[in-house]
């Protein structure tokens, strides 16, 4: 008897919360801020964990790879190859750094960028969102748009003290005011359909060239006008007679981010 | 000192699901073998905190909690209606709630936030994550 009444108040509670009346409320809003301060720390060691455990499973693997072309070659010879090699990885990645500064300090956007490290992935499996290590200590308030070198990544939807939550472009909560630059047509950049976007609410009639770019229109509230959302990868007019729906392969990998911008006036 | 090591494992589950982008879920697989191994009342509460906790970290709504507390309430709810050895009744509660929980909370998503996937890849999504679930399941059965 206690365990059913028990099943049935949790089950009432997590039904209530699901209601967006009760989750969109500021105690849950608070609840779920601390949990993301408590949590912080640990997930902050884990990415150094991680990183570490890379580094060293890399270094093994590169060890093992010189010494075996040490014993192939036997000489002085391989020395100053294995030499060449790592200045040609420091210069590649001397290279990479460089072009992340110029990118940040060039201020393409008009806009400070605050350069963030991607410290989780959200809990569930629909990459929607991932947390950054830059919370309201750093400045960081709630929509400021999220860059990366490539182009849109998303925007910031909710904050704690050392981490913030980005929604990603990808997200089915996510809608983005988008301009055709070619066509020169506005329309709705939709996620929610894996890792493609779909802009939705062009004319049927509409000029497209294929890999036109799409950007974030003059009209958008939310995100900064001008960044790149991605390229046109098909487009379907046979949805109804009066719009067309276009696939958009995003500009950016959001898989593979590593760092991202905070764009702050 | 057996509910502070629980409280452990479960941390580390809800950490490992939300820092890694993999196709598995420890927390409903963890609660699973709390349901063959501890009392009910303890596998549902600690489904219940546990969904809370990983919704409190993402970003849709407060699905999991449902769902994992779902799944707690079907586990204490099964392994009565069958009688296998311990390990064995853990898998079987595998199959069962891995495809419910998967088709309850895509369902919850299409409905709530719209999210909406092929079926191709739902398959390839709920083809890991069954093998990863199973897989798991016997470290997770050795280890609490």
């Amino acid at each position: 008897m206690r365990y059913r009444s028990l099943a049935v108040f949790l089950l009432l509670i997590a039904l209530l919360l699901n209601l967006p009346p009760v989750s969109r409320s500021p105690v849950v809003g608070s609840f779920r801020s601390t949990v993301l301060l408590i949590f912080y720390p640990f997930q902050f060691a884990l990415d150094g964990l991680t990183d570490n455990t890379l580094g060293l499973a890399r270094f093994v693997v590169s060890a093992k790879k010189f010494e075996e072309e040490n014993r192939q070659l036997k000489g002085k010879l391989d020395m100053l190859e294995a030499r060449q090699q790592a200045l040609s990885y420091l210069e590649e990645e001397n290279g990479s750094l460089r072009r992340t500064l110029v990118f940040r300090d060039s201020r393409p956007y008009k806009y400070y960028l605050q350069a963030a490290e991607i410290i989780g992935r959200g809990g569930n499996p629909w990459g929607d969102q991932m947390i950054i290590n830059k919370g309201s200590e750093a400045g960081v308030t709630e929509g400021m748009t999220v860059v990366c070198r490539e182009g849109l990544v998303g925007n910031i939807f909710e904050v704690s003290k050392y981490s913030s939550k980005v929604l990603l472009i990808t997200s089915s909560q996510s809608r983005v005011s988008a301009l055709l630059t070619e066509a020169g047509v506005f329309g709705i950049a939709q996620g929610g359909y894996g890792r493609i976007l779909k802009l939705k609410y062009i004319p049927e009639d509409t000029e497209i060239a294929t890999a036109e770019s799409v950007v974030v229109s003059p009209a958008s509230s939310t995100y900064i006008r001008g960044v790149a959302i991605g390229k046109v990868s098909r487009v379907d007019r046979t949805v109804d007679q009066l719009f067309c729906e276009i696939e958009i392969q995003p500009a950016v990998d959001l898989s593979r981010l590593g760092m991202v911008y905070i764009c702050r006036p | 000192m057996q509910t502070l090591t629980t409280i452990f494992y479960a941390l580390i589950a809800i950490l490992f699901q939300t820092y890694l982008p993999l196709k598995f879920d420890l927390l409903l697989v963890l609660l699973i073998v709390l349901s063959v191994k501890r009392s009910r009342s303890e596998t549902l509460l600690y489904a219940f905190l546990g969904g809370f906790v990983l919704d409190a970290l993402s970003a849709l709504g407060f699905i999991n909690t449902l769902s994992k507390t779902l799944a707690g309430i079907l586990a204490n709810y099964l392994k009565d209606l069958f009688s296998l050895e311990p390990s064995f009744m853990a898998l079987a509660l595998v199959l069962i709630l891995t495809p419910l929980t998967y088709l309850f909370e895509i369902s919850a998503l299409q409905l709530f936030f719209h999210q909406s996937l092929g079926w191709g890849q739902h398959l390839i999504r709920f083809a890991q994550l069954m093998l990863c679930n199973l897989l798991l399941t016997p470290i997770v059965f050795w280890l609490i």
